[in-house]
């Protein structure tokens, strides 16, 4: 199932390959277990949604994936190669937006492209401010923005380097409840349209499902995978289908796991 | 419809707002001018209604002839502007100096912990000694000329430079360095895209708070060993019962502090327009 032939990083970046590995990964913190064990495999263009309550250690995969933080145990690869220092081949998105306050929107877009003196990268950023509906505020500065503009200019700082990855941590928790609907769907149509593969973490069971391709659920203390079903549903999904068995089911399912009762199996 | 009536809105009450907001700005500069409004009138009943002798405490009119004849005949020899020439001379190139020094070290310290770990604690041995208690040093060590009052206030303003550098550095959130990194920022890049700017609103507070105090030392390092200088003008003028030299001396300093105060903090507001937003 996983793929332990680290020596394919070419090949790897075609479609369906695996992008994202986790190998029986363990992370401690001092005493504290953070992940215990973790194994999962997210392939080329799928978005993999990490569900799990607050502290159960969701973030730090993330961070692992990213190169903030170092496994204690195991090995993340992400596309083929053990993941080193943090780099722009795999892209953050933060639970903040975290752009710089003192940059204007093109100016924080832009700042990774401008940092490795690429050349014509400024297309790319026209597309992307076009694709988040940030064409008009361009020139404005992250104080002059509502909150989902802001986590969608970041969202269009992430995407700019063309990352292998594409890894949210909660992006979306900080938002508004409409707020937060219209950015789910514009994930969706933005990862329909680039086809990143990406690692959406969230403890909120509708927005995982509804976004992700599989749904990974996880536990806390130590934190370990204890689900990890496919969202059969077809794309584009849209919010009428929250009500519909299908949904309603794999919803069940989540939530039995996450109050760690044995799910009715359907 | 909705967005026509918002519109609507907004157009019939934009001349009221303009009005409210105008009356507010009115309300705000009156409040400011009540402590100075206060303190001018005190002055003129104590000195016009003849409650204190004029050579006590001479009065505006008096002070105003005094400060024009002054600034045309000097002051012992030397013109005025001579004295206010010699103070802003040394104050600024003990502070310019403090911060070309201060902020690097600063920035340095606020990075690399080892480095704040070597020198944190000899900044804060020294920084709570009043800079005035060096003069006796500065003078028996290099004279009454103008390097030891320029080496005072350069130790008093590097020091609250450097503080406010280095916390500044330690402030900036840990989220814009790891997207930083995440972008694959060198680390130089890093530095000038992330951490000086991060760090620029507490830096501008530290440049800010040393120009005050570099400014009152001044006047304190030249009330002990000067022969020129607002500060030698209002010591030698106190020596000869000369009243009114020294009001003119004490005001001219507080209008020249606020002046260079609002120097920095103009380009405190044109540089941090992002901040507290």
């Amino acid at each position: 199932m996983t793929d332990r032939s680290s020596s394919t990083p070419a090949s790897a970046t075609r479609a369906g390959e695996p992008e994202i590995v986790f190998d029986d990964v363990d992370k401690s913190f001092g005493d504290v277990i953070a992940l215990q064990g973790v194994s999962f495999t997210a392939h080329r263009g799928e978005t993999i949604c990490l569900l799990g309550p607050s502290g159960c250690g969701k973030s730090t995969c993330l961070m692992l994936a990213a190169g903030f933080e170092e496994p204690s145990g195991g090995e993340v690869r992400i596309g083929g190669h053990r993941v080193g220092r943090p780099g722009p081949d795999r892209s953050v998105v933060f639970q903040t937006a975290s752009l710089l306050p003192w940059a204007t929107v093109y100016k924080n877009i832009t700042l990774g492209p401008r940092s490795r003196h690429e050349k014509g990268y400024e297309d790319r950023a026209r597309a992307l401010l076009e694709l988040m509906g940030l064409t008009d505020f361009r020139n404005s500065y992250p104080y002059q923005l509502s909150g989902g503009m802001k986590q969608r200019a970041s969202i269009a700082r992430a995407l700019i380097g063309s990352p292998e990855a594409l890894l949210m941590d909660e992006p979306f928790g900080a938002l508004d409840a409409q707020t937060r609907l219209s950015m789910q769907e514009l994930l969706q149509s933005v990862s329909q349209k680039l086809r990143p593969t990406v690692l959406f973490i969230t403890h909120d069971v509708e927005e995982a499902i509804f976004l992700g391709d599989r749904v990974l659920v996880m536990s806390s203390r130590p934190g370990r995978v204890i689900d990890d079903f496919s969202v059969g549903l077809p794309r584009p999904r849209d919010y009428e289908m929250l009500a519909t068995p299908e949904f309603v089911n794999l919803k069940r399912r989540a939530l039995h796991m996450l109050r760690g009762e044995p799910h009715a199996a359907v | 419809m909705e967005t026509r009536t918002v519109a609507a809105e907004q157009k019939t009450t934009r001349p009221a707002l303009r009005r409210s907001r105008r009356n507010g700005r009115l309300r705000r500069f009156g409040r400011r001018a009540i402590g100075i409004v206060v303190i001018a009138a005190l002055w003129c009943g104590l000195t016009y209604g003849g409650v204190v002798a004029p050579n006590y405490l001479p009065s505006p009119s008096a002070l105003w002839s005094h400060f024009l004849s002054l600034a045309s005949n000097g002051y012992h020899g030397v013109p005025l502007y001579d004295h206010i020439a010699a103070s802003l001379r040394r104050t600024l190139i003990g502070y310019l100096i403090a911060l070309l020094a201060g902020v690097p070290v600063g920035l340095v310290m606020g990075y690399y912990s080892a480095m704040s770990d070597v020198l944190a604690p000899v900044f804060s041995f020294l920084r709570p000694i009043p800079p005035i208690s060096f003069i006796p040093l500065a003078v028996l060590y290099l004279g009454i000329g103008e390097t030891s009052k320029i080496v005072i206030i350069f130790v008093a303003a590097f020091l609250f430079v450097v503080l406010n550098t280095e916390t500044g550095v330690r402030s900036v959130p840990q989220d814009l360095l790891r997207v930083g990194q995440n972008l694959g920022l060198s680390r130089a890049q890093l530095f000038r895209h992330v951490i000086l700017p991060g760090a620029l609103p507490s830096i501008l507070t530290g440049a800010r708070v040393a120009l005050s105090i570099s400014w009152a030392l001044v006047v304190a390092a030249e009330l002990l060993a000067a022969q020129s200088g607002l500060g030698y003008m209002i010591v030698t003028a106190g020596n000869f019962f000369d009243l009114p030299t020294v009001y003119v001396g004490i005001i001219l300093i507080g209008i020249l502090g606020v002046l260079m105060d609002s120097v920095v903090l103009i380009v405190q507001r044109r540089m941090l327009h992002w901040q507290g937003k």
